[in-house]
């Protein structure tokens, strides 16, 4: 038995060394990410390098989960945070985000549009934004829908995927979306897709498999999605489709937090991230930079910029609550 | 030996003070958010019309699973616990792989097998020369029951035919003797004698519906299909309602805990004589029956792991390419080691998981059945009676207690996290061999002036091979597939493979995720083929 658990310790010990991929800490600036930020997949893999190269200073990036991991972590810690930045909290729980953080405003915020700038205080910069979209596979056969309602017509009965607004942020947008467009009106459209939906997905990654594998011409996803099939597949059959009624948006921002010793090493990693950091972010986030004068690859030319967007952060989170109530009366009671 | 008491409690100590520190206290902080403002949100979930929905569906749909996954196991443990045929071993090892793959893949796997577009339904088209989707499964009532029925046939195949081996086949033959019918035998001797590792199955297969709902919202195709686990997501993802979530989890839990508590007095644990059944040699017309069997298992279990690595290799339009492997090999994303490192990492984790898993539940095996044969397996349930995201809630809060500093700490606190996830199954892997075991023959050993510990070692331990062999690749298999926990805990520090490949599925990158999820299957296949074949045949008497 002895035996037995001390080779569990070297296995575990050789684990954690196979392991390993994280960075040294030392008094270095703390930026807490979420965890698509980090990683070696993750625009912090060559931004992080790049920036210690322009300002000497180290930077000890932290990956706390998703967004909202991220957001609970430094509510348990609150003060005892180590965290100095935190990027990657949407415009939609900005709120939560908010008593922890120090306004920054930063002389770069003359760049972002101004419908952009969601917190009057300048207590969260955005960094990038998205919106949300279908996508549909213009090889199907059917007709190209031209606006949200069009989807509840019969003919795309079962051709539409959605996502559940209870287990997914982009699911959440879609209820968000259908609310900003029709205001009241908006259950009749989940009544009516409730026959058309061939499936309501618990999250992105099973709706969009699902679409790639032929099951549904038409997903609920991004603008940008069309881009990695055009620099990974070649193939432009896959296109956003943008409705003229507007879409929903969801902007990521990026904050100094309350108490911080590091206030000026803050600042600076925060104004790399809106000139330098623009691109590459934007890239592999694959979102559109604020920073309006940037130049973007060929590729996103197949992102369409929506002309009308909602912000999902100007529902109110109570109001989010009372939508979400509703869509479970009509959708699953 | 009842009444030993200090014997018990040294045995289950530590697997209870493990399960104590990782589960049970991370929990109790959890729940006390449902008691908040003297148990508002409790009183507000049980008031709630809708919580008994959700409960009568999470029952209807896991009673239902439950049951026709052991039913459909019961006919093919009872053919592969008596005969011996040529193989035999490869499809026992192969019926477990199911087991490994992450939801997401599974999910995948069943859409390209089953899909309306799927490979079934275009041969289906081409050879009864249809044009229109033949076999609609998917998105349906239907499709829910036949993943859960998938993903846990092994479970109750495996779990049922090692108890249904132990048993010896000496008092159905007198039973015989007596005139009985097989009908009657089956019934009125085996059943009974094997209602323990029925029960067991049935538990752990009921319990994994239970917390399902990634499957349920996909395949179901209606929102009205919701589990007690959507809701509790939901209400801590999306509405951030920590004290709604924490009262929905002891509602939960006290449904779970009551259903346990009743299958456990349901089953009176007879302890059987330790007279390992030998296998018959299949002839003649039981090797027809034997091909039969083996041909149904590998139609229903195989087609949706071939249809990952089919994915692997071919796009959706049937064109062969190795661009999934370019990827993962590091051409295409600039990972270059990374599919290497997370292969490693992936294996150390499950190694040392797999190890502390036997040692911690075999104590508890050994002690419930020496003693209190109902209360420790439960105890040892409770983390999958919790279901995934209270366990996530649980894990999130260590993980703020615990400001994680280094790769080690990271790599402990993930493998503690599997270990309490994995060690439901291992236990209840290995509590109906450790129940078999004659006292006898460890008094025996005693009689013989063996110390308690070299009687363990020499009589006991031996007994228990095969058992401890499967239950430690259900561990190994487990700890390979799990991703939420990983993810939670280890600060993005660990890359193992499923945690690579959700990252290669966000990148829209199906085809490498299918890829590594081939070699997470051909990993999963050595370690069950060494759980089956390794170590001499279990031929002790």
């Amino acid at each position: 038995m002895r035996k037995m658990l001390f080779t569990a310790a070297i296995v575990l010990a050789a684990a954690s060394m196979l392991c390993a991929s994280g960075t040294d800490e030392s008094d270095a600036l703390t930026v807490y990410a979420y965890d698509s930020f980090s990683g070696d997949w993750g625009p912090g893999g060559t931004l992080i390098p790049e920036f210690k190269e322009k300002t000497g200073i180290d930077v000890n990036l932290v990956s706390a989960g998703d967004a909202l991991e991220m957001l609970s972590r430094i509510e348990l810690e609150g003060e005892d945070t180590e965290a100095d930045v935190i990027l990657g909290v949407t415009d939609d729980f900005a709120y939560r985000a908010y008593p922890y953080l120090e306004p920054y405003s930063s002389p770069l915020i003359e760049d972002i549009p101004e419908e952009l700038l969601f917190d009057p205080e300048d207590r969260l910069l955005p960094f990038d934004y998205g919106a949300f979209a279908f996508v549909w596979d213009s090889e199907c056969g059917l007709e190209k829908p031209q606006s949200l309602s069009d989807l509840t017509k019969p003919g795309y009965k079962d051709k539409v995927i959605l996502i559940d607004p209870r287990t997914s942020s982009v699911g959440l947008g879609l209820l968000l979306w259908t609310y900003n467009i029709y205001g009241d009106g908006w259950h009749s459209w989940w009544e009516a897709m409730k026959e058309n939906a061939l499936t309501i997905a618990d999250g992105w990654s099973s709706a969009y498999g699902l679409f790639t594998e032929g099951e549904a011409p038409i997903v609920l996803s991004y603008t940008t999605s069309p881009v990695y099939h055009v620099m990974n597949d070649d193939t432009t059959r896959y296109q956003a489709l943008v409705f003229p009624e507007g879409h929903e948006a969801t902007i990521e921002g990026i904050g100094i937090v309350r108490g911080t010793d590091k206030r000026e090493e803050a600042e600076e990693f925060i104004d790399f991230m809106l000139t330098d950091g623009q691109l590459p972010t934007a890239i592999a986030n694959s979102m559109y930079p604020v920073n309006a004068s940037i130049g973007l690859p060929d590729a996103f030319d197949y992102a369409p910029k929506p002309d009308r967007m909602f912000r999902s952060g100007a529902t109110s989170p109570e109001k989010t609550e009372e939508l979400l109530e509703e869509w479970i009366s009509i959708m699953a009671r | 030996m009842p009444g030993n008491r200090g014997y018990c409690i040294r045995h289950a100590l530590p697997g209870i003070a493990v399960l104590t520190i990782l589960f049970l206290i991370p929990l109790a902080a959890t729940f006390s958010y449902a008691f908040r403002d003297e148990a508002k949100a409790l009183i507000g979930i049980i008031r709630d019309g809708y919580t008994y929905r959700l409960l009568s569906f999470t029952l209807t749909q896991s009673l239902l699973s439950a049951l026709i996954a052991v039913a459909a196991a019961l006919p093919f443990a009872a053919f592969f616990a008596r005969y011996s045929f040529p193989g035999r071993k490869a499809v026992m090892t192969l019926s477990a792989l199911s087991f490994t793959i992450p939801t997401i893949l599974v999910v995948l796997g069943f859409v390209i097998w089953y899909g309306n577009n799927g490979i079934l339904n275009t041969l289906l088209m081409k050879f009864l020369h249809r044009d229109y989707t033949m076999l609609r499964v998917l998105y349906s009532f239907k499709a829910i029951i036949l993943a859960h029925v998938y993903l846990n046939f092994p479970v109750a195949f495996l779990l049922i035919t090692e108890a249904w081996m132990g048993l010896p086949d000496t008092a159905e033959n007198a039973a015989y003797t007596l005139g009985a019918s097989r009908m009657k035998a089956f019934l009125s001797v085996t059943l009974p004698r094997l209602r323990g590792g029925i029960a067991s199955a049935f538990i752990l297969i009921f319990l994994f519906c239970f917390s399902s709902f990634s499957i349920i919202l996909v395949l179901g195709g209606n929102p009205a299909y919701s589990t007690f686990e959507t809701e509790i997501y939901r209400k801590v993802h999306i509405s951030v309602d920590r004290e709604g979530a924490a009262a929905l989890s002891v509602f939960a839990l006290c449904v779970t805990a009551i259903l346990m508590a009743a299958a456990g007095l349901g089953v009176r644990q007879k302890r059987a004589e330790r007279h390992r059944r030998t296998l018959r040699k299949a002839e003649g017309g039981k090797i027809a029956e034997a091909i039969i069997m083996m041909l149904l298992m590998l139609l229903f279990l195989l087609p949706p792991i071939l249809s990952i690595l089919y994915r692997a290799f071919f796009t959706k339009d049937g064109a062969f390419t190795l661009r999934a492997w370019d990827d993962i090999a590091g051409k295409g994303f600039g990972m270059a080691s990374t599919a290497l490192e997370g292969i490693m990492c992936s294996f150390a984790i499950a190694a040392a998981v797999s190890i502390l898993s036997i040692i911690i539940g075999l104590r508890i095996a050994e002690a419930s059945a020496k003693c209190s044969p109902r209360l420790l397996p439960a105890i040892s349930s409770l983390p999958m009676a919790a279901g995934s995201v209270t366990l996530g809630l649980g894990f999130s809060f260590i993980s703020a207690l615990i400001p994680v500093k280094s790769d080690l700490i990271s790599c402990i606190l993930v493998a503690a996290a599997h270990l309490v996830i994995v060690l439901p199954f291992s236990v209840r892997t290995m509590t109906p061999g450790a129940r078999a075991i004659p006292e006898r023959i460890t008094q025996a050993a005693y009689t013989l002036g063996a110390s308690a510990g070299k009687a363990r070692r020499k009589a006991e331990l031996p007994l228990l091979a095969p058992y401890i062999r499967k239950a430690a690749a259900f561990s190994f298999a487990l700890s390979l597939g799990e991703v939420n926990a990983t993810l939670t805990l280890s600060d993005g520090r660990i890359s193992t493979i499923p945690v690579l490949i959700y990252r290669m599925i966000s990148s829209y990158n199906y085809q490498g995720a299918a890829a590594l999820g081939t070699i997470l299957l051909a990993m999963a296949l050595i370690i069950f083929a060494i759980g089956e074949y390794g170590g001499k045949d279990n031929g002790i008497s």
